[in-house]
């Protein structure tokens, strides 16, 4: 590959001064948030198991409760990053969580492994058939996605329950193969680790099944709030939107498909070691469709959410209240229509998502959030945004210079064409654009403008021509590449995470979404808090430099929509391209937002970005392109200055939809009229548009 | 031999219920992973009347065909419909028809226990000797049904005004309801007889094995990944995944033992899906930008 | 006796585009939207079908309001669309396609099927019958959609951006088929247009549409020829 790798921090870099004391705020503020986190997670985690410090045989019915919630969380944990973030509905988290538990179990007992290898074995196996199924299942999504990975689940399962090697029903281990029915303890580094099973005896292997319970809530949450989380929900709201962000969306989701799987054989190891024995009808589809629902109810898409789903299910299974509620409908309805547990377990499910399909926590989260934001939503509603650039900002900014413009030009095509089937949507096109320069691309509709943004960006591959970019060969490049390489882009309609801040969305934009490596996301590293402190500044100032500084905390999808416009355009700037398409930007905007968004784009240009705007307000084009194409039929109908083009015969012609023949001459319409006829090539300076090319 | 035979009659029966997944996501992009719940619904619907003497064999067949489809529409109106309204990644239909799945089938097991019961409606006994192998009456009655009604889709869907009704919406929605066509009722209408063809192989099913609550779960994944096989959108390819899947696994069942049967059977889907996500006889969907 | 459209306001999930606009169209009358891209004219005919919701004012035809209508009865009560890049269904045939629209008019077919004068003019789509309709050009597959929409029997026949993506030649046989249907069904036609020149030449009265608002209205000729017109479809202000 030849794309030119940059270095993400350089954005943050440019602006060192005035920041700093901000960014050692930011530092401190976040280390503080996290160190409570992580001593509040592992407090809870201690005090869970207090009761169980003496060996009492009271405890040990507890002390199996804890231990079934901690396996169950770590799946939940695992599944939540797939279903919950990148948003890939599994149905095979139990598979997983089977391959955990007996696979840990057979290497020890049955392939001699010491008790650790035979874990971290077991652990490695979840990851390989992880990759397996996600490579396999890398083009699906939807029911099809789903369908593979169940099928995962449910050979797991029939191997389980079908393999000598497992003894089947007996269990594993049995009395026939193993002349016991209870794994043997794990003693490592000198310590047994006890599951709670005999009174008198302390459960010891309570310790590490909550402390890694614990750790596995922290990393998560790390990598949740990290640039890698960011990049997980850029791959469930569009792996379009994914890869324009940078990210490697094939490796990304081979990735967090092995780390869920990983997760879910963690949990599994942890019901080995707790119970010592393993049925295969534990591990049928219902314990699958346990954990899905307890990151559903929970809160899918939360850091808590999967933790309070997990604790609540298991409870609630355990407990007596199904089986108090099942008595009750016989009691009151019928001897024999009645749910039992399974069935009252979907009818909570149903329930979960008709009424609270954010969960508990992600419902509790958007009530509190209504609450502290209200305020600020009106304020969204109100002032700034496009219409209310901050001059100041504009002139400070025009100080800055992005980078010494280099002589020739950045971006380059060179004889694009692209052919769908039978339809050619561009032919022949050339076109050149300079640092420091805007360059608008207009057109009646269909005449191909859409697909040469799609073109330079890399979503379409050409089928002829040349795609240069600062001296580099893009042709034909993955739009993650071509984002790497410092062309960034906004959509037609904004394609925001809805659901996030506006500040979330802005830090999505950072070079960081595609490169953080996971064990940097998870482990956060000290370098990790000052690149968000960094991040968290410069975000500061691209909202400002669009307007949005009083709204960062509001939800996206509440700002009105010219704002989500400034944001997108927020967003594109944080990655530190040289380049910016932008596919009509003013759409919708009204004409306030749309002389603003005038304002932001030459100061844009001013700064040394180059910038490709394919538009349809001429008004727009005509105030800050310095050079406009004008596109029919898939090819160059016109280019030069806005002037020129604006008043070339054949321009106003394709607009006004009279009819021209291949010269380039008018057709005769059948009332009789016709155009001025106007040779190819040819400008003429003169006519202003009122005038220009009508016959009446 | 004895294992093709064996096979492409078992195969037979996948189809059937796989036509029913067919059916279902031509229509409505959906599928209902309940579908194994309906098979018992059926099954057991023609065991409560199974003692109405005035109403002959054909009426109690029907009986569990039309118990299972009035409930296969009402869960598609209130259950799966509901979830389908945020466009095309939104999957919260495959977990209420999870959680239907589970709801009908603790239901079905508390009234009607547990254990299986035998069914004598439109049993029929006796065996064939075709090829070598010895095949059940009962269950070529159910593959040749598979395949008559697999053909009676295919000409209804390619001749008749329900059928173009039906295409249409297949192809899009939106616009097919510029022309009159209600996408909803086309997508009841189709979960009406997707379910029932599911009924109607329950009590033809029961006959041999008996009812049982679990008798649709085991049938579950099998015709899901026959209709994967297949392809989702081709009516023609329960047949060919049926009996691709049946002979495999019956093949493969015989040369390596019973667990491999299915592993093979379930091995052949994810290389389907890999090689040709949509299916061997699918169509590509077109990529929207 | 008129298809009209009051005060209606409408948009996508969290973008209003349409505000307050109303509008008329009489029967057997050819009405031009014109305006840049962008001002909400597509906007404008899905709400009017309903494949857009109606977040305030009303929408009517002759049996009175049908705002509240699904999208399909709509199409039975006779308010029937052409949407913008045909939407033929692309695996059925020319033939089935045209099929589809004849199940929408229902109790008012009858009479003499409008839809044999269009074959009869325009013999290409006779030829093309048996074809699916994705094999065919674009100009080809405008005049399928065209006839399927007649075959509906439309009262009120909605037209969005019929030329859309056409070459001025097929463009011209677009608006001469336009102005057949025009003649031979009777219907009131509502046309949505970026080429407004010859949208306007052939219409009777337009509107010009201008970030989701009208901004003028009148006689058609008369539109042609003033300097708003020109404003708001090359978007110049």
């Amino acid at each position: 590959m030849s794309t030119v790798e940059k270095d993400p921090t350089r954005a943050g870099r440019r602006r060192a001064g005035p920041g700093a004391a901000d960014r050692g705020t930011h530092v401190r503020s976040a280390l503080r948030r996290d160190v409570l986190f992580a001593v509040a997670a592992l407090a809870i985690a201690i005090i869970v198991i207090l009761p169980g410090r003496n060996g009492e045989g009271t405890s040990i019915s507890t002390m199996q409760l804890v231990a079934s919630m901690a396996a169950m969380t770590v799946a939940a944990v695992g599944l939540n990053l797939l279903v919950g973030y990148t948003k890939l509905v599994s149905l095979g988290q139990g598979g997983f969580y089977a391959i955990g538990a007996y696979g840990s179990a057979y290497l020890a007992l049955d392939k001699g492994w010491h008790p650790v290898l035979a874990i971290l074995g077991a652990l490695a196996l979840c990851g390989i058939v992880g990759a397996v199924t996600a490579m396999a299942s890398m083009r699906l999504r939807g029911p099809q996605f789903s369908v593979i990975t169940l099928v995962m689940a449910v050979l797991v399962e029939r191997i389980l329950n079908e393999g000598n090697a497992f003894g089947r029903l007996a269990g594993y281990p049995n009395f026939a193969q193993h002349g016991t029915t209870v794994t043997e303890p794990i003693t490592f580094l000198g310590t047994t680790f006890t599951p709670p099973m005999i009174a008198g005896e302390v459960a010891t292997v309570m310790v590490p099944i909550v402390v890694i319970t614990a750790l596995v809530v922290i990393l998560s949450r790390n990598i949740a709030r990290s640039p890698w989380g960011a990049s997980l929900s850029a791959i469930g709201e569009s792996e379009m939107l994914a890869s324009h962000l940078g990210v490697h969306v094939f490796r990304r989701k081979v990735a967090v498909f092995v780390l869920a799987s990983v997760l879910g054989g963690l949990g599994g190891v942890m019901a080995t070691q707790a119970f010592s024995h393993l049925q295969p009808e534990t591990f049928d589809i219902f314990l699958t469709i346990t954990i899905v629902l307890a990151v559903v109810f929970g809160g899918s898409g939360t850091v808590l959410g999967p933790v309070v789903g997990a604790v609540a299910i298991v409870w609630l299974e355990q407990s007596d209240i199904l089986v108090e509620a099942s008595q009750w409908q016989q009691d009151t309805i019928s001897e024999s229509w009645f749910l039992s547990t399974s069935g009252l377990v979907g009818v909570l499910f149903l329930l979960t998502l008709f009424l609270m399909p954010r969960g508990i926590v992600g419902t509790a989260g958007a009530v509190v959030a209504a609450r502290l934001h209200r305020r600020d939503a009106a304020e969204a509603d109100g002032a700034g945004g496009l219409d209310e650039t901050s001059e100041e900002l504009v002139e400070d900014l025009t100080h800055v210079v992005h980078e010494k413009p280099a002589p020739g030009s950045l971006l380059t095509l060179t004889d694009m064409g692209k052919r769908f089937g039978g339809l050619q949507a561009v032919a022949g096109l050339d076109l050149s654009v300079d640092r420091g320069q805007i360059h608008a691309v207009i057109g009646p509709n269909g005449a191909g403008k859409s697909t040469l943004a799609n073109l330079v960006t890399g979503v379409y591959k050409p089928s002829s021509g040349q795609v240069t970019f600062a001296g580099n060969d893009l042709t034909g490049q993955a739009p993650h590449s071509v984002s790497r390489a410092g062309i960034a882009r906004t959509f037609q309609t904004p394609q925001l995470f809805h659901d996030a801040t506006v500040r979330d969305n802005v830090l999505a934009g950072f070079a960081d979404t595609g490169r953080t490596p996971l064990w940097a996301a998870a482990l956060k590293p000290p370098s990790r808090y000052r690149r968000d402190a960094e991040m968290r500044v410069e975000s500061d100032r691209l909202l400002a430099l669009v307007g949005l500084e009083d709204v960062p905390d509001v939800r996206a999808s509440e700002l009105p929509y010219g704002k989500q416009r400034a944001l997108e355009i927020a967003r594109a700037l944080a990655g530190g391209p040289e380049l910016i398409v932008l596919d009509e930007p003013a759409a919708g905007l009204l004409a306030t937002e749309t002389s603003g968004l005038g304002d932001l784009l030459m100061s844009l240009r001013d700064q040394g970005y180059a910038l490709v705007v394919v538009e349809h307000h001429m008004d727009l084009v005509s105030r800050i392109a310095d050079q406009v194409t004008c596109m029919d039929q898939g090819r160059l109908l016109a280019r030069g200055t806005p002037q020129e083009v604006l008043s070339d015969e054949r321009v106003i012609a394709a607009y006004l939809g009279k009819p021209l023949d291949e010269h380039g001459h008018a057709v005769e319409t059948d009332d009789g009229t016709t155009t001025t006829p106007a040779g190819p090539g040819s400008t003429s300076p003169s006519p202003s548009l009122s005038n220009g090319g009508d016959p009446s | 031999m004895e294992a093709v035979v064996i096979g492409l009659v078992l195969g037979g029966l996948y189809a059937l219920l796989a036509q029913s997944f067919v059916l279902t996501f031509i229509t409505t992009r959906t599928l209902n992973f309940a579908v194994g719940e309906f098979v018992a619904l059926g099954a057991f619907a023609a065991i409560a009347v199974s003692s109405w003497s005035w109403l002959p064999t054909p009426g109690k067949v029907a009986v569990g065909f039309l118990a299972a489809a009035v409930v296969g529409a009402l869960v598609y109106r209130f259950l799966v419909l509901p979830f389908t309204t945020q466009g095309e990644h939104d999957v919260r239909w495959l977990l209420s028809t999870v959680a239907v799945s589970f709801v009908m089938l603790n239901l079905i097991t508390n009234v009607e226990g547990p254990s299986p019961q035998r069914s004598d409606t439109a049993r029929i006994s006796g065996t064939v000797d075709i090829l070598g192998a010895g095949v059940g009456k009962q269950q070529l009655v159910l593959a040749g049904l598979a395949v008559v009604i697999s053909l009676l889709l295919i000409v209804v869907t390619q001749r008749t005004s329900v059928g173009l009704m039906m295409r249409a919406v297949s192809q899009d929605p939106d616009t097919a309801s510029l022309m009159g066509v209600s996408p909803r009722a086309v997508g009841a209408a189709s979960y009406f007889v997707a379910m029932g063809l599911a009924g109607l192989a329950g009590v033809l099913y029961a006959a041999t094995v008996g009812a049982s609550p679990v008798m649709g779960e085991t049938l579950l994944v099998a015709s899901i990944a026959v209709a994967i096989v297949g392809g989702l959108g081709s009516l023609w390819g329960p047949l060919l995944g049926g009996a691709l899947y049946g002979v495999l696994s019956q093949v493969a069942s015989y040369q390596w033992g019973a667990i491999w049967g299915e592993t093979a059977g379930l091995l052949l889907v994810i290389v389907v899906l890999v090689a040709k996500p949509e299916g061997l006889l699918g169509r590509r969907m077109e990529v929207k930008l | 006796m008129s298809l009209v459209v009051d005060n209606a306001e409408s948009g996508y999930d969290r973008a209003p585009i349409l505000s307050g606009v109303s509008l008329r169209v009489e029967p057997g009358e050819l009405v031009a939207v014109v305006g840049s891209n962008g001002a909400g004219k597509t906007t404008l005919v899905k709400t009017i079908v309903g494949q857009l919701a109606l977040r305030a004012g009303d929408l009517a035809d002759d049996d009175g309001s049908f705002a509240k209508l699904s999208s399909h009865r709509r199409a039975k009560r006779g308010v029937v669309m052409v949407p913008e890049g045909r939407k033929l269904f692309p695996r059925l045939t020319v033939g089935e396609n045209i099929a589809l629209g004849r199940r929408a008019a229902g109790k008012r077919a009858g009479g003499e099927d409008p839809v044999d004068a269009l074959l009869d003019a325009f013999p290409i789509v006779r030829e093309r019958w048996g074809q699916q309709a994705n094999l065919l050009s674009g100009g080809e597959q405008q005049m399928v959609a065209l006839t399927r929409a007649v075959a509906a029997r439309p009262r009120y026949l909605l037209l969005d951006e019929p030329s859309l993506g056409l070459s001025p030649l097929k463009t011209l046989d677009v608006f001469r088929l336009i102005e057949l249907i025009r003649e031979r069904t009777g219907a009131g036609i509502l046309l949505v247009e970026q080429m407004a020149d010859q949208a306007l030449a052939a219409a009777d009265r337009a509107y010009v549409l201008e970030h989701g608002r009208i901004v003028m209205e009148g006689d058609a000729a008369k539109l042609r020829s003033s300097d708003e017109v020109r404003r708001a479809y090359l978007g110049v202000s």
